[in-house]
Parts: C-alpha cells; sequence; structure tokens
C-alpha cells in the first residue's frame, strides 16, 4: 500500500468515525470510563478492556475498537491522578509518577502536575502511533517468512522473557507463572487431532476455557480480595488549581520525551512486558541523565513527564506484536487480543495480506483516543477526581458483580463463571507468593499457537530438530532463549566472574608488559 | 524485603513447589493416556504428531522449575532457621473468609438458581453493608448468614430438579429472606452505631441493581444467567411499553 492510499483510508477512517454520533460518544465516553479506571486503585486497564469487551460484543468493528483502545489509552493515563493527588498509583504503569507528581501538588501545582501529564501522555501515545505506522508494515512483511519453527520459538520468548522480567521476587516463579498458563491453555481437545485433553469427560471443557473469563479471574478477582482483606484505603487529596498543558516546559524537555518516548515503544514491544516497567526504566533513564538528579523525587517535572510519555508510548509499542505476530505486547493488549478475536480479526502476519486497511484504521482510531484522552483530562478532570472520594468497599462489590455478568455475558455459560472464580482465587494466593499474573496470562494466550506450531514444526521436519538451528531467525531466537536462561542461573554469575578475572589479568599483563 | 517476611515467603514457596511437583506429575501420568504412537481418528500416530507432546514438555519443564523452587526454599528455610515466622492476623483471615464465600456462595449457589436481580441487589447490600461498615462482629455475623443460605441454595441446585413454578417459588422465598436480610441487618447496625453504612448499602445494591439489569438485558440484549420474576416481568414490561408506543 503507497502513502498516499495510506492517507485516504486514514482520512476516510477518521471522517466516518467523526461523522457518527454515536462513535464520538463512545470515544469521549470509553476514554472517560478508562480514565476513571484507570484513577480508582485497584482497578487496572487490562481489567476494564476484559469487561468492556463484553459490552461491545454486539458493535461492529470500528466502533468497538473505539470503545476499547478509548478505554485502554484513558486507563494508562488515568492512573496518575491518584498519584499526583493521593500519592497512591492507579495503575502500577503511574507508580513512577507519583514520585514527583505527589511532591509537586503538596507544593500546590497538582494543576500544573496534571496539566504536564494529560500533555506528556497525548504525545507519548501519538509517537507510540506513528512509530507503530511505521514499523508494523515492516515486521509484518518480515513475519510472513517465518514458520512454524519460528511461530513456535516466538510464543516461547515471549513467555520466557514476560516471565524473566516481570517477576518481582526468583525469575523462577515468572517461569512458572508461564508454565501454569501453557498447562491450562492443554485443557480441551488439541488443535490438530480434536483429542480431548483433560476434559475427565466434562462437555464444558471440550472448548477449553475462554480466555475472557480466566482473564477477568486472573485480573478482578485478586485485586478485590487484596483491596478489602488489608483494607487499603486512599491518602489525604491535595487541592489542585487550573490545569494547564504548560509548553513552554514540554519543550524544553523535547530531549527528556524523546528518549521516553523510545523507551515506552521498545518495552511496549516485548512481549509481555507492560507499561508499569516503561514507567520506571524511563524515570530511572531520565534522573540519570538529568544534570540535577538530586531535585528528583521533590516535584521535578522532568520525572512526571518521562514516566508519563513512557507508559503511553507502551501502547503503540505494545500493539506492534500485536497485530503483526499475534502476540500481546503487554497484559491489556493481550485482552485485546481476545476482544478482536471476538469480533472475527484474527492478528498475526497475514492481516496485512487480508485486511491491509486493518493497520492504517486502528492507527486513526488511536489517534482519536488520545485526542480524546486529552479533551477528557484537560476539561473533565475535577469530575474524574470526584470519583475518588468513593470507598473501595462501595465500588469493589460493584466491580466484582460486573466481573460476573462480564465473565457470563461472552459466552452465556454459568461454567465460565466457576472458572472465573477459580483462577481468580488462585491468581490471588499467586499474586500473595509474588508470582507475576502476566506470564500467566500469556501463557494461556500463546499456549495453542506454541503447541500447534511446534507438531506442525515437527511433522515438517519429521520429527528432526534440526531445523531449529539451520534457520537464521531461528537460531537467532534461539539463542535470545538460551542467552534469558544461561543469565538467570548460578553459572552465569560464576562465568561472570571469571570473565571480570581474565579481564583484569590481561589488563595487569598488559601494563606490565 | 524484611527476613521475617522472606521467611514466610519461602514457606510458602516449599507448599507450592509441593504442589506444582505433584501436579505436573498428575500431568504427564494423564498425558500418557493420550495416543502416543496407535492410530487416533484415523491418523496415525508418530511421538511428534502426538498431543501429548506439548502437555508432557510443559509438565516436564513445570516439575524441573517446581523442584528448583522446592530447593531453593528448603536452603533458605535451613540457613535461616532462627528467623521466626508471622502470621497473619485473625481479623484478616476473617475477612478472607469471608470475601471468598460472598463471591464463590454468589457463582455457585445464587446465580444458577436465583433471579440475577434478586442475587444481586441481596449480593450488593450484603458485601457492601460487611466491608463499608468494616465491623468484625457484623462481618462474622454476615458471614454466618450468608455462607447458611448459599449452602442450602447448593443443596437445592444440585439435589433437586426444580421446574419453572418450583423456581418462581423460590425466587419469592429469596425475596422475603432479601426483606428478612435488610430488616435484621438494621437491628444490627443500629445496635452497632452502623445505620449510616447500612443506609449507604441499601441504597447503593437498589440503584446498581436497577441499572445495571436493565442495561444489560433490555440495552445489549445479553441474556442474564437466571431470569425469573423480575427479569421476565422487566422484559414483559419493554414489550407492553414497546407496544404502546407503536399504538397497537
Amino acid at each position: 500500500m503507497d502513502i498516499l492510499s495510506s492517507f485516504s483510508v486514514f482520512g476516510s477512517t477518521l471522517f466516518s468515525l467523526l461523522s457518527s454520533p454515536l462513535n464520538i460518544f463512545l470515544l469521549i465516553s470509553a476514554s472517560f470510563f478508562g480514565i476513571i479506571f484507570g484513577a480508582l486503585p485497584g482497578l487496572t486497564a487490562t481489567l476494564g478492556v476484559a469487561l468492556l469487551t463484553t459490552l461491545t460484543y454486539g458493535m461492529d468493528v470500528n466502533s468497538a475498537l473505539v470503545a476499547l483502545l478509548g478505554l485502554y489509552v484513558g486507563a494508562i493515563y488515568g492512573g496518575s491522578y491518584p498519584a499526583i493527588l493521593i500519592n497512591i498509583p492507579g495503575t502500577a504503569a503511574a507508580a513512577a509518577t507519583a514520585l514527583d507528581g505527589y511532591p509537586l501538588a503538596c507544593k500546590g501545582q497538582g494543576g500544573r502536575a496534571l496539566g504536564l501529564t494529560t500533555t506528556a501522555s497525548l504525545i507519548g501515545t501519538l509517537m507510540g502511533i506513528f512509530v507503530l505506522v511505521m514499523a508494523a508494515p515492516l515486521v509484518a512483511k518480515m513475519a510472513l517468512q517465518f514458520t512454524s519453527f519460528e511461530f513456535f520459538l516466538l510464543a516461547l520468548f515471549g513467555i520466557l522473557i514476560s516471565g524473566t522480567l516481570t517477576s518481582s521476587d526468583l525469575v523462577i516463579k515468572g517461569w512458572i507463572a508461564g508454565l501454569i498458563g501453557l498447562a491450562i491453555s492443554t485443557i480441551g481437545r488439541d488443535p490438530l487431532q480434536f483429542f480431548p485433553r483433560f476434559t475427565f469427560d466434562m462437555p464444558d471443557l471440550d472448548q477449553g476455557l475462554e480466555v475472557v473469563p480466566v482473564l477477568i479471574g486472573a485480573f478482578g478477582i485478586p485485586q478485590v480480595i487484596k483491596a478489602l482483606r488489608n483494607k487499603e484505603s486512599l491518602g489525604e487529596m491535595q487541592e489542585f488549581g487550573r490545569i494547564m498543558p504548560e509548553w513552554s516546559t514540554l519543550v524544553k524537555n523535547i530531549k527528556n520525551i524523546t528518549r521516553s518516548s523510545m523507551i515506552g515503544i521498545g518495552i511496549g514491544a516485548v512481549p509481555g512486558i507492560g507499561e508499569d516497567i516503561a514507567g520506571w526504566v524511563s524515570y530511572g533513564a531520565a534522573k540519570n541523565t538529568s544534570k540535577h538528579p538530586e531535585t528528583f523525587g521533590t516535584g521535578e517535572p522532568e520525572g512526571i513527564i518521562a514516566s508519563e510519555t513512557a507508559n503511553n508510548a507502551c501502547i503503540g509499542g505494545a500493539l506492534i506484536p500485536l497485530l503483526t505476530l499475534g502476540i500481546p505486547g503487554s497484559p491489556p493488549a493481550a485482552m485485546l487480543l481476545g476482544a478482536l478475536m471476538l469480533h472475527g480479526i484474527t492478528p498475526g502476519p497475514m492481516i496485512v495480506v487480508q485486511n491491509p486497511d486493518f493497520l492504517i484504521e486502528v492507527t486513526a482510531i488511536l489517534v482519536l483516543c488520545s485526542i480524546a484522552m486529552w479533551i477528557n483530562g484537560m476539561f473533565l478532570a475535577k469530575q474524574v477526581v470526584k470519583v475518588l472520594s468513593i470507598p473501595a468497599p462501595i465500588f469493589l462489590p460493584v466491580v466484582t458483580l460486573l466481573c460476573v455478568i462480564g465473565s457470563y455475558a461472552l459466552g452465556l455459560n454459568i461454567f465460565n463463571l466457576y472458572m472465573m472464580v477459580l483462577v481468580g482465587i488462585v491468581a490471588y494466593y499467586l499474586t500473595k507468593m509474588k508470582y507475576p499474573i502476566s506470564p500467566l496470562v500469556i501463557g494461556v494466550i500463546l499456549g495453542p499457537m506454541a503447541d500447534e506450531n511446534l507438531r506442525r514444526a515437527l511433522m515438517v521436519s519429521e520429527g528432526s530438530l534440526l531445523p531449529f538451528i539451520e534457520r537464521p531467525v531461528s537460531i537467532l531466537l534461539l539463542l535470545v532463549i538460551v542467552l534469558i536462561l544461561l543469565s538467570k542461573t548460578p553459572f552465569n554469575k560464576k562465568f561472570k566472574s571469571i570473565l571480570f578475572f581474565c579481564l583484569k589479568q590481561l589488563k595487569s599483563n598488559k601494563r606490565k608488559g | 524485603m524484611q527476613s521475617e517476611e522472606l521467611m514466610v515467603l519461602r514457606r510458602a514457596d516449599i507448599k507450592t513447589a509441593v504442589v506444582i511437583i505433584i501436579l505436573s506429575l498428575l500431568m504427564i501420568f494423564e498425558s500418557a493416556s493420550f495416543p502416543l504412537t496407535d492410530s487416533y481418528a484415523g491418523i496415525q500416530n508418530v511421538w511428534y504428531v502426538s498431543p501429548a507432546l506439548f502437555p508432557v514438555l510443559t509438565a516436564s519443564i513445570l516439575l524441573i522449575c517446581g523442584v528448583g523452587l522446592l530447593i531453593k526454599g528448603l536452603v533458605f528455610v535451613r540457613e535461616h532457621s532462627d528467623v521466626p515466622v508471622v502470621n497473619k492476623s485473625r481479623e484478616s483471615r476473617g475477612r478472607f473468609f469471608l470475601l471468598i464465600s460472598l463471591i464463590a456462595g454468589m457463582v455457585f449457589s445464587w446465580v444458577p438458581l436465583i433471579d440475577f436481580a434478586l442475587s444481586s441487589f441481596i449480593f450488593l447490600f450484603v458485601f457492601i453493608l460487611a466491608f463499608y461498615s468494616d465491623n468484625p462482629l457484623l462481618q462474622k455475623k454476615i458471614f454466618v448468614f450468608w455462607t447458611a443460605i448459599s449452602v442450602s441454595l447448593l443443596v437445592i441446585y444440585h439435589g433437586f430438579n426444580l421446574d419453572e413454578d418450583q423456581r418462581a417459588l423460590l425466587d419469592w422465598l429469596i425475596v422475603a429472606i432479601g426483606i428478612s436480610i435488610v430488616v435484621i441487618s438494621r437491628t444490627w447496625s443500629t445496635k452497632l452505631n452502623l445505620l449510616k453504612a447500612w443506609k449507604t448499602s441499601w441504597k447503593t445494591a437498589l440503584i446498581v441493581t436497577v441499572v445495571m439489569c436493565p442495561i444489560f438485558r433490555l440495552g445489549m440484549l445479553v441474556p442474564l444467567p437466571t431470569e425469573g420474576i423480575v427479569i421476565e416481568k422487566m422484559v414483559d414490561v419493554k414489550y407492553i411499553v414497546r407496544d404502546m408506543w407503536r399504538g397497537k
């Protein structure tokens, strides 16, 4: 598709979306509710997208995407409200924002902090969209050359990297979470021979576990239990005045914005790693490169801009592997994958062949969503903040009821509700024992892809494992997987110390020589 | 992380590792019954096409990881045997059991049997009152009350094959129970100085039920899990209003 026709598709999508009052209403309200979802501690963008998926079932694809992406973008940004005003990040993605946002609000500059956050989030999202539209066709083109060998390794890489980077305790726990996800994905009839696996003669298990109830259970129920069991309460709300975008500060931070966007997009593109890591890495990078790092943590605008630009840029990054390879870049993107499949769209390399306009349509919708987020942020902040005064014991039971309806509505099957509760309780225990949930979810989603492609690959090679080391992309992926595994073993430390010792010896020998 | 917390975590890791090892062994054992080299659905299997390949692979790696976690946990606990183990407070455990009872009771007992609007209202009222009041005594009473009704409903659901009339009768019984819960909890709340929480609970429960059920059932045409005396009447009213609007 040439640039001119891309622009024409982009323009016509924008026009068709904006000419429908229903879509405009959907856009503004999804973005608004997204901000509320992100702002309420305990609720996440992933859960928001999961619950909204149910409501979009009867809509056409574009309207559904407007609602889902509007909520996604809004929720990632919305987490900054409580982070700035009450020092409790609404989502993990906004945790780094609280470090400088809250001190700035304590100085009576809450409006300034929110203005910077809103505009930095807009810029971050737009940068992510730009890279998405530039990189996605290239990645998809490259992925068209992939065979079952590469797809199996890609799925394995996604689960492994997600497990490695999201574990806050032992790395092995991240891998175990991913493997549990893979094990769950094997329940049901297998994709090649339709043999019933682990169904125990229960017809409800024949189709396997539905992704949406599993995701709702994994992300919703643990949050409800955790918040109410530990009596998590909110801090004292800081006052904020008029919200100003403060362009001069943003212009001064162009370098910071560009770097943070690139970090956000890069981290977003790595399978299974979310906006929270992007926010922290970018905050750390801004602090390390700042001329006055000592001011970080005391209300430094640079810190707020860095974390908010990065976590929103992550959205575009996360959509690159999602749309081109069918591998979600972050947990909300994983949910989005489930929603797209419900609407009959299977993301992957074939999408550029089967539906060449789809990528441009998504880009146009994302642009509208980021603008809606900015408008909501600039003009409706005071209304959003009112929601923060609702106590958790009132809104969390309502969220639980939404989880129940959401899990039931997609398959109209009570069995899905049972699964939601069971997965929710298991996920709660896993979270409590510091197992990350993202790899588990990525495992459930990528499991069928890994299973099918492994067996297809071996069928092609008639059982030979040699093609795994004969194909260039396979070798590369295999190398990365092995390196990730080795880097987390005790041998790695010994190897590193031996290597450093040898290098030191070499240096001293050179000096003597 | 504090060494006490780490100790609790590693002890939990040991238990989890044992569960993981058992589950992965069971998974391998079960996978062994899948067709490996024999014919299934007209296809002659070889090991690499077998439906057992992926589960066995996953379970084997899970088994290795489980053993790794077990060893790590055991080594830590042995090295830090002098660190005391801190347990969660009784109150926190009570809240946890109440939460599980509320959610599991709603899903396993109320939703499959009782009209969704009725079960939503009672669930929300009880849930909000228990946690908004934040009173251990009231929470204990609610736990006993809710669990007893949920267990009874579970027995009815699995033990009897109710016809439509009996289900409607059960719905009416639940209406009576719901009113009793609201009235009895008012007495408890008055005694415990929690009347404000009681008022907020029933108002929120009513508003959310009245808004949510029509949105899903009438607005988005999503059938609700159980449609009884309230939802069916709501749908009937919709058609009556529609016919009146069209002048029929």
